[in-house]
């Protein structure tokens, strides 16, 4: 079973001319929870899709419990994945499927075409006990057989979230999940997800525009900017010089070259 | 500083739209098209007057004189022959449904386009590059199927099938199912390819295999238009199956063609009546189903 540790040793990605992470290296223990912070375009979103082998490292290696991913046969990236969640900010959901069958998608990665078939058309109970357990623990138990457009965003954000969970997941990667909600739910989220890796041993990589939110909620901040990771190291460590070099503006970045 | 673009004459849209225009002008002379002659003669208007005056009187009983003393009252025949029309059609969507969602499936491109991304980490497996090799192929080939299909209209297999099996209801249903397959086939692929693949990728991401993506990811979001699309075939296929009747298929047609030669108008519009109640009664379900389906 994975027990959730990465390690990028010199990793570069590129899409065309564009260089999206350049000579990347870092070092993720099982059980990590680590806030991903930096500009927008700095990165973070490719460094989370490398993580489950989306994305692909022109140069360099991503290590999944000492196993290099570029070289990980078929099925075994399959099972990679299926013990990796991923929360998106569109969710990404079946609007017009049940919450139960949302969620219950969340394990066709440990099952065949048949599994899945039955998953969706006659679930067996426990299955349907196990999803009513967790979306007890997301708060929205309560919903379990409506269909998902009947929900608020914010309920279908829990779906998301409970559809990870039963992926029964050692790593969640998360890519800005609460970038498109109200200040007050962003925090309970953030919260909840955080609370949910601790409670289980997972570990947990998000990716956060508030930095607030980083710095109250997470141990761990790794800032990117441009690609290249300028900050990693506790909240209490980001002090005003070293974010005013994760944060500033083009602009005076230029300036200072320049002097 | 970029210059500005120099203005042209006139843009490519409107040069095209005068050139459909000039087709339609050229086409109505070559065709000696004379709005003129709409206008009826004497015997047209009396002709005319008779079959719409007839409208606001449909006949509830059969017209003419000599009628069979054991012959079926007119609007039980009329229910009868509704029965049958619906039945045709019925019968003919059955597998045309089923061959136009087979070629419909495999003319989209949803099930091999993700896998033509090389953007993934890890080797590639065999089913993945069997569909980025062939997917591609096996599109083309079932989009060519299905333009075959519903090139022949399917009056014209109800003649080419008459004339092979003779008026049997198979040769009638034949032939509204073979065109019908054809048109499913590509509205479906059209559906599926514009469904919203953000959760279909969501589920591969997680590591779920190709035919769970496509059932449960990408079908559920095309399965509302897809549907509604299908009644409003059913619909149709009424209309071909009625129309059928003028061969001598025993539906609504049949009583159309027979009461308008011995010009019995009366029950040309009470046939006519129970066609559109057809019409209508599907178009409300279409409406209900709708309803469930999205929102």
């Amino acid at each position: 079973m994975l027990t959730g540790a990465f390690e990028l040793d010199r990793v570069t990605v590129r899409f065309g001319a564009n260089v999206a992470l350049d000579e990347v290296s870092l070092n993720i223990e099982p059980g990590a929870l680590i806030a991903l912070v930096g500009p927008s375009g700095a990165g973070k979103t490719t460094l989370l899709r490398l993580l489950n082998g989306s994305a692909r490292a022109v140069s360099g290696t991503v290590c999944v419990d000492g196993r290099d991913l570029s070289a990980l046969a078929p099925a075994d990236l399959r099972q990679l994945r299926a013990s990796i969640g991923v929360i998106h900010q569109d969710l990404r959901l079946v609007p017009n499927l049940r919450v139960s069958q949302n969620v219950l998608a969340g394990g066709f990665g440990r099952q065949n075409m048949w599994g899945a078939v039955r998953a969706m058309v006659w679930p067996p109970r426990r299955d349907i006990q196990l999803v009513h357990a967790l979306l007890e623990r997301v708060g929205i138990a309560e919903k379990l057989f409506h269909r998902l457009d009947r929900l608020s965003g914010g309920q279908q954000q829990r779906v998301a979230i409970a559809r990870a969970l039963y992926q029964e997941p050692r790593v969640l990667l998360a890519d800005e999940p609460v970038a498109s909600v109200d200040p007050a739910r962003a925090l309970d989220t953030v919260a909840l997800l955080r609370d949910i890796c601790r409670e289980r041993g997972l570990t947990l990589v998000m990716s956060l525009h508030n930095l607030d939110l980083a710095r109250e909620f997470f141990p761990r901040l790794v800032g990117l900017r441009q690609g290249r990771v300028v900050f990693d190291g506790a909240p209490a460590d980001l002090d005003d010089d070293r974010y005013r070099a994760l944060y500033q503006l083009p602009r005076a970045e230029v300036a200072d070259d320049g002097a | 500083m970029m210059a500005p673009e120099r203005s042209r004459p006139m843009s490519a849209k409107a040069i095209v739209l005068l050139l459909l225009v000039a087709a339609g002008v050229w086409s109505a002379v070559a065709l000696d098209l004379d709005p003129r002659r709409l206008w009826p003669g004497r015997e047209g208007w009396l002709l005319a007057a008779g079959f719409f005056g007839h409208a606001f009187r449909p006949a509830l009983t059969h017209e003419g004189v000599d009628i069979p003393a054991g012959a079926t009252p007119l609007l039980l025949g009329a229910l009868a022959a509704a029965v049958r029309t619906v039945a045709f059609a019925a019968a003919a969507m059955l597998p045309s449904l089923v061959v136009g969602l087979l070629l419909g499936f495999g003319g989209s491109t949803a099930w091999w386009a993700a896998d033509r991304d090389r953007g993934q980490a890890g080797r590639v497996s065999a089913g993945v590059r069997f569909r980025a090799t062939f997917g591609p192929g096996v599109s083309t080939v079932c989009r060519l199927a299905a333009a075959l299909l519903r090139s022949v209209h399917e009056l014209l297999w109800a003649v080419l099938f008459l004339a092979a099996f003779g008026i049997t209801p198979l040769a009638a249903v034949i032939a509204i199912a073979l065109p019908y397959a054809g048109t499913l086939a590509k509205v479906f692929a059209e559906l599926i390819d514009e469904a919203p693949r953000p959760a279909a990728g969501a589920l591969r991401e997680a590591g779920a295999g190709p035919v769970a993506v496509f059932l449960f990811g990408l079908l559920p979001r095309a399965m509302p238009d897809m549907t509604a699309y299908a009644i409003y075939r059913f619909e149709c296929a009424l209309r071909a199956a009625a129309v059928l009747g003028f061969f001598g298929f025993p539906t609504l047609g049949y009583h159309i063609a027979a009461s308008f030669e011995n010009l019995y108008y009366g029950e040309v519009w009470t046939y006519l009546y129970v066609l559109v109640a057809l019409v209508v009664a599907v178009e409300w379900w279409s409406v209900q189903v709708r309803r469930r389906l999205v929102a």
